[in-house]
């Protein structure tokens, strides 16, 4: 009777531990080891994570699989030559080392409608036209933004900061757009990154998206 | 008769001409600019690989599932290692459409049997990761020279017409690429005729592009 | 003679107090001055160690190295200093401040020369204990007034970089104290001033991390922070019970002042964290004021194209309304409608230059726009007022409606060149946004169209050239139903893509379904009184129907 009893509470107990550490412990990490990422918001703690949810599915406009072409072109894996192409472990590294010391933008090229339906946390919206067209007052702004110092009637780009530059997806043109407007602009191409993956890539791996506020 | 047959052959290649050149503007959604679509072989057979036509199509199979246990299906760097060049869609299209045909490249499917029966990229040839990581030298020798891995006299492999591989698994959460890549390296193929397609079979699927079905799956 | 010297004085202090200070070059006097308040208890500190003979020649060096930081700094505050990236603010409040602490720093840094000096008495060292305390809070005014200075919204967490920087200069007063009570320096009210600092210092170090009311910290949520916190905190709980033996222990004593240094150095770390933190916060808020700037300006210019086109549309429809009134048909509410149209297109025109607010228009500084609508009024002018004789006349006033019938196309015309005008004259465009120019282009035609059909199809019935305009009625129909029909499937021709939007997708299929039913009747020859009253009471509905299909295609965010 009371070996009975007491298999039976050892039973329970496996039980108890199994659901306490299958609650506490994270199945779906970013990386082996890397349950989630916090970045800092505006003073809000944002923590990146996935989805743990093993059954969702993706199911917005980010599964059409069949836009126009023009003007939705597939773009290269590296659309502008000595501009690096990184991916989602290098935006989520970026945000921990970089960003978080003031030393690189997670720039969001879409324009504003898109930025607001929601966006990567931490990332600022720099819509790609705002840095187009010829006499654009906007840009010696936002350049002194990016730590770009005018010395008289030219930029200095020394101290410029590295910017992470992404749209919508590998079919989307505005991040392209924007580098090359840069470029243009003479903003040094090995201070520009390009997540190829953009938000369609970001939701398909279940990553936490934010709808900032305002 | 072959007059006639002789004068026909350069009006149809104009008439082909003409008709790809319609063919170009009517493709509603094309693979790049210049490319709407293209011919490529598959287990013999010839297979067009576009892109689906229908705006409104959706992917809808597990290939939107966002929440695979990690580990073991974790996000991958960019890079396999940094001898290894990273491609997308637009390189692999351009691969098959000028190293395939020629025999200087080939498109590797490096999942499992089962998957690459099931589904896959057209023109794509199955080497299971499995083969790679528990052979040994003797399969790997086979292998590559499958591949166009030659002997010297003195027993040295020589890569020098070793073929281009385009290698893809499943996405970017997949690791049967990287452990093919590593069991390929391990026996010395060159790094630099190595391909990671990395967004993989999903990528593939999610710009709509043409997959080669078995028969007995669709149902 | 001191009248002239007081105006040419004040003529040269005026472009002086003209130039302000950035918000960079601001942040840094505030992290600056704020670390004058530290320096000032840390050289009394070190001053204090040297007189007890602790480490003497290191202290020495200590001591000059602080007195010279401070000297630089403050020389830097006032008249600017390029090494330390200081440019003087040139507010007078600020500057007579720092004269004050200038004033107050020349006594106290006698008084340090001769402790470096090896030359200090007693009494110098009592002044230095007098003189410290006055020349902190003198430097905290100062501190203050630069922050005054600060008119963006700082939020909550300026209060915490503020308190977290005192907490380093706290640290500093705590090894000073414990200094001054071993050496027997006025010991009573010196433990109590050290047992009021460690209390303060501890209830800081809790409201940053959980937040004060009282202090008006809010805590905080950031783990980066918290972690260095509670650093911080770790530090102090091993520092403070060393106080009481360090009194009588002189190598105790040792130990916790360069303790109290350890945690100078991590609350300072903090207070980078804050600041970091807020800098990013101040840079955000700065980019989407640009952004939002930018956007409302680029609406302004598509809402402009808009209305522009929808003038097109009113040359049509008051032509329409203007035939039903000669046809009897709802004389009454047509004159009406009538009025309503050639009212707005008036002050349509009118704001295109010199601006309007309720229609939401900017004044036009464009002299090609200014001089091309000088070119449209000449034309309005005598149109209006064959417009406004057939409303106020009860006769069938055929001449006005013989005017207005033969010089609406002109007008439609001209006002069709206002819009070209105005598309060429925004911002270079991107191919998405000219993509997105072409569809409102196009659909905004369609809303003339829905009216020209209607007019023509009325010059018919009351007789007035059927041939030609039976032609241009013809070719009016098949331009709606070819660009309905491009709209909903898209036209590469045209370059408009299909629309995959379900609400642009499902306004158009309404728009195609009531065509549908009104089509046939356009292009019937004879028509009857049921199929007349079904065009005029349907054809607004199918223009505002159109025109929702408008404004979905201006704002979707996917076409």
């Amino acid at each position: 009777m009371q070996k009975a009893k007491k298999s039976s509470i050892y039973k329970s107990f496996t039980l108890l531990v199994c659901t306490i550490s299958t609650l506490l412990a994270t199945d779906v990490n970013i990386i082996d080891g890397l349950p989630y990422v916090d970045v800092d918001v505006n003073g809000e703690n944002i923590r990146i994570q996935r989805i743990q949810d093993m059954k969702h599915k993706l199911k917005n406009s980010y599964t059409k699989t069949s836009r126009p072409t023009p003007p939705f072109m597939i773009q290269p894996y590296e659309p502008i030559k000595g501009v690096q192409t990184v991916s989602e472990l290098d935006v989520i590294n970026f945000l921990k080392d970089q960003v978080s010391e003031n030393e690189g933008l997670l720039i969001d090229a879409r324009m504003p409608k898109w930025y607001q339906s929601g966006t990567i946390p931490g990332a600022l919206n720099v819509p790609f036209s705002i840095l187009g067209g010829e006499g654009n007052p906007y840009i010696d702004q936002i350049f002194s933004l990016f730590g770009v110092e005018k010395d008289g009637k030219k930029w200095n780009f020394d101290d410029a900061q590295t910017l992470l530059i992404f749209d919508n997806g590998p079919w989307c043109q505005q991040g392209v757009t924007e580098m090359k407007y840069l470029i243009h602009l003479g903003f040094p191409k090995d201070k520009i990154l390009y997540y190829r993956g953009g938000m369609q890539f970001w939701q398909i791996l279940g990553l936490t998206t934010l709808k900032p506020k305002g | 008769m072959k007059k006639n047959i002789k004068m026909m052959i350069p009006i149809l290649g104009v008439l082909a001409m003409s008709s790809n050149a319609m063919a170009n503007e009517d493709v509603l959604v094309k693979i790049t600019k210049d490319i709407p679509y293209l011919y490529v072989t598959h287990m013999g057979q010839k297979v067009k690989v576009a892109r689906i036509q229908d705006t409104n199509n959706r992917l809808t199979d597990d290939y939107t599932k966002t929440s695979r246990a990690c580990p073991p299906f974790c996000i991958h760097p960019s890079k396999v290692n940094k001898d290894i060049k990273t491609i997308a869609e637009v390189e692999m299209i351009k691969f098959m459409k000028e190293k395939v045909p020629t025999g200087k490249g080939v498109v590797i499917d490096a999942r499992l049997k089962g998957w690459y029966e099931v589904e896959t990229i057209p023109s794509a040839i199955n080497i299971p990761y499995a083969i790679m990581e528990s052979g040994d030298k003797k399969l790997a020798k086979k292998m590559f020279s499958l591949l166009g891995m030659t002997v010297d006299k003195d027993g040295t492999w020589n890569f020098s017409k070793a073929k281009e591989l385009a290698i893809f698994c499943n996405g970017v959460w997949c690791d049967q690429s990287h452990r093919l890549i590593d069991g390929m390296l391990k026996y010395g193929y060159p790094a630099d005729k190595m391909y990671y397609y990395r967004s993989g079979f999903q990528g593939w699927k999610l710009l709509g592009l043409t997959t080669v079905v078995k028969k007995e799956n669709v149902k | 003679m001191k009248q002239k010297l007081i105006f040419l004085i004040t003529i040269c202090l005026l472009p002086l107090a003209m130039s302000a200070l950035t918000t960079k070059e601001l942040a840094i006097s505030i992290n600056l001055a704020g670390k004058q308040r530290m320096l000032t208890q840390k050289m009394t500190k070190e001053a204090l160690l040297v007189k007890s003979g602790i480490e003497k020649k290191q202290n020495l060096e200590k001591l000059k190295k602080t007195r010279d930081l401070f000297d630089k700094t403050l020389k830097g505050l006032i008249q600017s200093d390029k090494s330390l990236k200081l440019k003087a603010c040139k507010d007078e409040k600020v500057q007579k401040q720092l004269q004050r602490v200038l004033k107050l720093w020349k006594e106290f840094d006698s008084n340090i020369q001769k402790v470096i000096a090896a030359n200090a008495t007693d009494k110098v060292y009592q002044d230095i204990e007098k003189q410290n305390l006055i020349l902190l809070k003198e430097m905290n005014k100062a501190v203050r007034l630069y922050v005054s200075q600060s008119k963006q919204k700082t939020s909550k967490r300026a209060q915490a970089i503020n308190l977290s920087g005192k907490e380093r200069m706290l640290t500093q007063k705590m090894a000073k104290d414990l200094l001054l009570i071993s050496q027997k320096i006025d010991s009573k009210k010196n433990k109590q001033d050290l047992k009021k600092t460690a209390n303060l210092f501890e209830k800081i170090l809790h409201g940053l991390q959980k937040g004060d009311q009282k202090l008006g910290l809010e805590g905080t949520k950031l783990p980066a922070i918290q972690k260095q916190l509670h650093k911080g905190e770790k530090l102090w709980k091993e520092i403070h019970p060393t106080f009481k033996r360090a009194l009588k222990d002189k190598k105790v004593l040792h130990q916790t002042i360069n303790q109290l240094d350890t945690l100078l150095v991590e609350m300072n770390k903090a207070v980078k964290k804050f600041e970091k933190s807020i800098a990013r916060e101040k840079r955000a808020l700065q980019l989407s004021a640009l952004v939002n700037q930018f956007m409302q300006k680029k609406n302004i210019e598509n809402h402009i194209i808009n209305l522009a086109g929808k003038q097109r549309m009113l040359t049509q429809k008051i032509c329409k309304q203007a035939l039903l009134v000669s046809l009897n048909i709802d004389k009454a509410e047509n004159k009406e409608g009538l009025q309503k149209s050639y009212k707005l297109y008036d002050k349509t025109l009118n704001g295109f230059v010199k601006g309007d607010k309720t229609l939401n228009l900017p004044a036009s500084k464009n002299p090609k726009i200014i001089s091309y609508v000088k070119v449209i009024r000449k034309e309005w002018q005598p149109f209006v007022k064959s417009v406004k004789k057939v409303i106020s006349s009860n006769k069938k006033e055929s001449s006005s409606l013989s005017y207005i019938v033969s010089c609406n196309e002109s007008l439609l015309k001209k006002s069709n060149q206002l819009v070209q005008l105005f598309k060429k004259s925004g911002a270079k465009k991107s191919f998405l946004e000219k993509a997105r120019l072409n569809i409102v282009d196009i659909a905004g035609r369609q809303r003339m169209l829905t009216q020209k059909m209607t007019k023509e199809k009325l010059l018919i019935l009351a007789k007035v050239n059927i041939k030609d305009n039976s032609k241009k009625l013809h070719k009016s129909i098949s331009m709606f139903d070819n660009s309905l029909k491009a709209l909903i499937g898209g036209d590469k021709s045209l370059k408009i893509p299909k629309p995959s939007n379900t609400n642009i997708k499902k306004q158009l299929k309404k728009v195609e379904s009531l065509w549908e039913r009104l089509k046939p009747i356009y292009l019937k020859d004879q028509i009857n009184k049921q199929e007349l009253q079904t065009i005029v009471k349907e054809n607004p509905i199918l223009l505002k129907e159109m025109n929702k299909a408008v404004h979905l295609s201006e704002i979707a965010i996917d076409y």
